[in-house]
């Protein structure tokens, strides 16, 4: 896009704010980009080493976040080379040893890694039996796998260690393509890939060995923290340092006007809080917030009432006329709420007299990261390393990590290392939460009773097209041109109809937002199986039924997870009595990840209190690499979605969020936790897809659903309260659809 | 200066540090690191130690305050030897961990409990980990670990 430089000066705000200030900065003129690349083929080599004792080193290309990828990926390393997991160590990926690697985002770890780290592991692997074919003087076809090494037939065995001593192995890319895979053989009899074997930091975990960011110390370490603006394009006005510096154990109070930060450095954790409450900031502070416009904003009916929504996604003409079912569902923002605070840990040195930084921090994407700070400091990006951690929670909320920027800042001006670990306040009020949303679908069915008409229109605050991707003038010119990509994901529902129309508006919201565990699949799979279910009732159909006879044959995989969970429930009947429903739910994510939800609940007719008893899961991901792995991440969906049922709600007051404590965020807990059965359906030959978000895209709907079953209460908005239901509970035969 | 009695052993901690929390103090001046401060309010758990044999919130303890009291960490649930406490043990079993931030924490809480109730219900567990937060989910797979935890303890496993 080209635009007259003083038109993109005014646009992007420069103007207003003083161009000199503004230039002053070594800003980037292109905006720095999340790393979005998918790795090459052959690219798993860089990520492989073989050590002198035989053992390999993995350093996986991706962020640990809880999710269990990187050990999957060294099970796959550990099949390709016959290795004990034990003989494969694990490391946090690093920037000065990694080429540039993709953001761990969208459950894409292991369906993006597999392939390459095995074609890595097995190419290894035949280079390694090439060598000890030649030492033993047989042809290479003589030699057989055995752990950790190759046998010849007269019994003499070469580990891997004796074939690695001293000498280097050469990985001929010819030998890449040709290498036979172990991870994805359906004849192999494997030791690792499907296997349920525990994490390889399950120990250190336990033991209080496993280290996060702020675990990390260096010497002559101090502690900082910056002071958060209240919104992202605020300016600061004015800084009161006098009080906060005067405390004995305060370092630096650093106020970088041109840049808005505003931090102090301090000797320990408790001498920083005293300073940071005395400081007192004033920030040139936008408008309050009015609940009333937000609302009328974020409204559907009130958007399609001034005419067509700003994208059409789909247009089919639907035909005019009356509707079997016309719904509307509003969701909340709802926070990440991740337990570990973010966190980095910054120090300065210098290499041949020139300037250089470390950072160690916990991000979803080291490379994002890495240049920009290497841009903010005005620093080449090979002085700058970042060293990746494990993360303690991430849900999408972690990949824009300004963090890394206050830890640098702060240490360069305080002229030691300094770690930086923000308030659990700072982390609800700066969260880049999931936007609200608000859906109207309608739908029509039929003479013969088949799905006929389908429209859903909503309106959501930005997922993807955020200031992640730039300054607001370029944002705003791409959401002009473009649907939000992260809105619409999963929004085409999987049934066929023959006239859809799909439109959405995508508005700017005073709080910020951004990808939230599922983006726009948990709330568009949640609209589209709520109106399934409502039509379903309408024509006096068997819910599941009606969906399996939408299912086409491009949906068999679909298909069959939903019979699965419908049968898997169905082995339980729930009791005649007035208050247990059950409900159904399922949804593809990412065109490779099927899953299916059936949840039984139990609503109390006296307080009207909703318990959820038991979920069935039926999910096929293609081979599940670490199947216990993808069984955890089943049930920390589950447990996410009945907090989403019961009491999730990012509430959003005059200044923004309004949650500063875990207190006024209630989430799902230990007395929550139902009984929990899992099928996984995958063959082993269909290349592992994600498994991370996809449970949580059906395990909410089906609760809405169960609902609606025990009580005949069609939601129309979450969390569902006590209060939202009818205050006589049907008996299961007086239910009505 | 205050003494603490960390894991057995008498540590000095010497002003500034003496008057920081007992969470701050563990974590940054000894190093132990296995509570985890995911809040700093005493609303998730992650900071979870035991003081004079009674679960505590680190965060909100001033270490002054526990000087010369018999404090465990994590760090020292495990035996001299290394030998992991029937709990450490089931939690590894059932696979509990997902991101591990809130874990240490957790099982400190149920060890807690397993001391005072060596053959807890699902209710008794519940309440022991009320207000204790995880994020990732594996409150299912806690009841399990503690389950078999106790069980092993009461076959005989010493803890
Ligand atoms: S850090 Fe102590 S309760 Fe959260
Ligand atoms: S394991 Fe991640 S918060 Fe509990």
């Amino acid at each position: 896009m080209r635009l007259p430089r003083r038109r993109l000066l005014r646009l992007a705000g420069w103007a207003a704010a003083g161009l000199t200030v503004a230039w002053a900065l070594p800003r980037p003129a292109l905006p720095i980009l999340p790393s979005t690349a998918a790795p090459g083929a052959d690219e798993g080599v860089a990520w492989l080493q073989l050590l002198p004792d035989g053992r390999l080193s993995l350093m996986a290309p991706l962020h640990e976040l809880g999710q269990g990828s990187a050990a999957g990926l060294a099970q796959i390393a550990a099949e390709e080379l016959n290795l004990a997991l034990e003989a494969v160590d694990l490391r946090s990926p690093a920037t000065a040893a990694l080429p540039r690697m993709r953001f761990t985002t969208g459950s894409q770890g292991i369906a993006l890694h597999a392939a390459p780290v095995a074609r890595a592991a097995a190419a290894l692997r035949e280079a390694l039996r090439a060598r000890a074919a030649q030492r033993l003087g047989l042809p290479e076809a003589a030699l057989a796998e055995v752990a950790g090494g190759f046998a010849a037939p007269d019994g003499r065995r070469l580990t891997y260690a004796a074939l690695a001593a001293g000498v280097p192995v050469l990985l001929a890319p010819g030998r890449l393509a040709e290498a036979r895979l172990h991870s994805f053989d359906p004849r192999r009899v494997k030791r690792q890939v499907g296997q349920p074997a525990p994490l390889p930091e399950a120990r250190a975990i336990v033991t209080g060995m496993a280290l996060f960011t702020a675990d990390l110390r260096l010497p002559g370490m101090a502690y900082g923290r910056c002071v958060p603006p209240p919104l992202a394009q605020a300016r600061l006005m004015a800084v009161e340092t006098g009080p906060a510096a005067r405390l004995p154990g305060v370092l630096q109070v650093v106020v970088d006007a041109p840049r808005g930060l505003v931090g102090v450095v301090a000797e320990t954790p408790g001498t920083l809080d005293r300073a940071m409450a005395a400081l007192r900031v004033t920030w040139d502070r936008p408008a309050p917030i009015d609940a009333a416009a937000l609302a009328r904003r974020l409204d559907v009916d009130h958007a399609l009432g001034q005419g067509r929504l700003a994208h059409r996604i789909l247009d089919e003409q639907p035909a005019p006329g009356a509707w079997d079912i016309d719904l509307r569902l509003d969701l909340p923002a709802l926070h990440h709420a991740a337990q570990e605070p973010r966190a980095a840990l910054a120090r300065f040195g210098t290499q041949d007299g020139a300037e250089t930084v470390e950072v160690w921090t916990g991000t979803q994407d080291l490379f994002v990261n890495h240049r920009k700070l290497a841009a903010e400091l005005g620093l080449p990006e090979a002085r700058v390393m970042l060293h990746g951690r494990r993360v303690g929670g991430a849900f999408g909320g972690r990949a824009q990590y300004d963090v890394v920027r206050e830890a640098a800042l702060l240490a360069r001006a305080a002229g030691r290392p300094v770690k930086v670990v923000w308030s659990r306040a700072d982390e609800f009020r700066a969260d880049r939460a999931r936007p609200p949303s608000s859906h109207r679908i309608r739908a029509r069915a039929d003479a013969t009773g088949r799905l006929s008409d389908w429209w859903h229109a909503w309106v959501t605050g930005p997922v993807l097209l955020t200031e992640m991707l730039g300054p607001p003038w370029l944002v705003g010119a791409a959401r002009l041109a473009l649907a939000d990509f992260g809105a619409t994901r999963g929004i085409l529902p999987p049934y066929a109809a023959p006239r859809r129309r799909i439109e959405m508006t995508d508005v700017d919201l005073p709080v910020p937002t951004g990808p939230w565990r599922g983006l726009g699949a948990g709330p568009n799979t949640l609209a589209i199986e709520v109106a399934m279910e409502a039509l379903a009732l309408r024509l006096g159909r068997d819910p599941v039924a009606f969906r399996l006879a939408h299912l086409g044959p491009g949906a068999a995989r679909l298909a069959a997870c939903l019979a699965r969970a419908r049968d898997l429930a169905a082995a339980v009947t729930l009791p005649p009595v007035p208050g247990f429903g059950r409900g159904h739910a399922c949804g593809t994510y990412h065109e490779t990840s099927h899953v299916a939800c059936a949840a039984d609940v139990a609503v109390d007719p006296a307080t009207r209190a909703i318990r959820v008893l038991r979920f069935c899961c039926a999910l096929d991901i293609g081979l599940a690499v670490n199947p216990d792995r993808v069984r955890a991440q089943i049930e920390g969906c589950v447990m996410m979605a009945i907090g989403q049922l019961l009491r999730e709600e990012a509430r959003i007051d005059a200044g923004g969020y309004a949650a500063r404590r875990f207190a006024d965020y209630p989430m799902a807990g230990p007395s929550d936790v139902p009984a929990i059965e899992i099928a996984l359906l995958g063959d082993a030959v269909t290349p592992p897809a994600g498994a991370g978000e996809v449970a949580l895209i059906a395990a909410v709907p089906a609760l809405v659903n169960a609902v609606r079953d025990a009580t005949g209460h069609a939601a129309t908005r979450l969390p569902i309260r006590p209060a939202d239901l009818p205050d006589a509970i049907p008996s299961p035969a007086a239910r009505t659809p | 200066m205050i003494r603490l009695l960390v894991n057995g052993v008498m540590r000095e901690v010497p002003e500034p540090w003496a008057g920081e929390s007992l969470l701050t103090v563990l974590r940054e001046w000894l190093g132990l690191v296995g509570a985890k401060e995911g809040c700093g309010a005493g609303d998730c758990g992650a900071c979870v130690v035991h003081v004079a044999g009674r679960p505590r919130r680190a965060c909100l303890v001033p270490a002054r305050a526990v000087a010369g009291e018999a404090i465990l960490t994590i760090e020292g649930l495990a035996g001299p030897d290394g030998a992991l406490h029937p709990l450490q043990a089931a939690w590894i079993a059932e696979g509990v961990a997902q991101c591990g931030f809130c874990q240490a924490g957790h099982v400190m809480q149920a060890a807690a409990l397993l001391a005072a109730n060596p053959d807890p219900d699902p209710s008794a567990i519940t309440a022991a980990l009320g207000r204790m937060l995880c994020r990732c989910g594996t409150q299912p797979r806690m009841h399990r670990a503690i389950r078999r935890a106790a069980t092993a303890l009461r076959a005989g496993e010493v803890p």
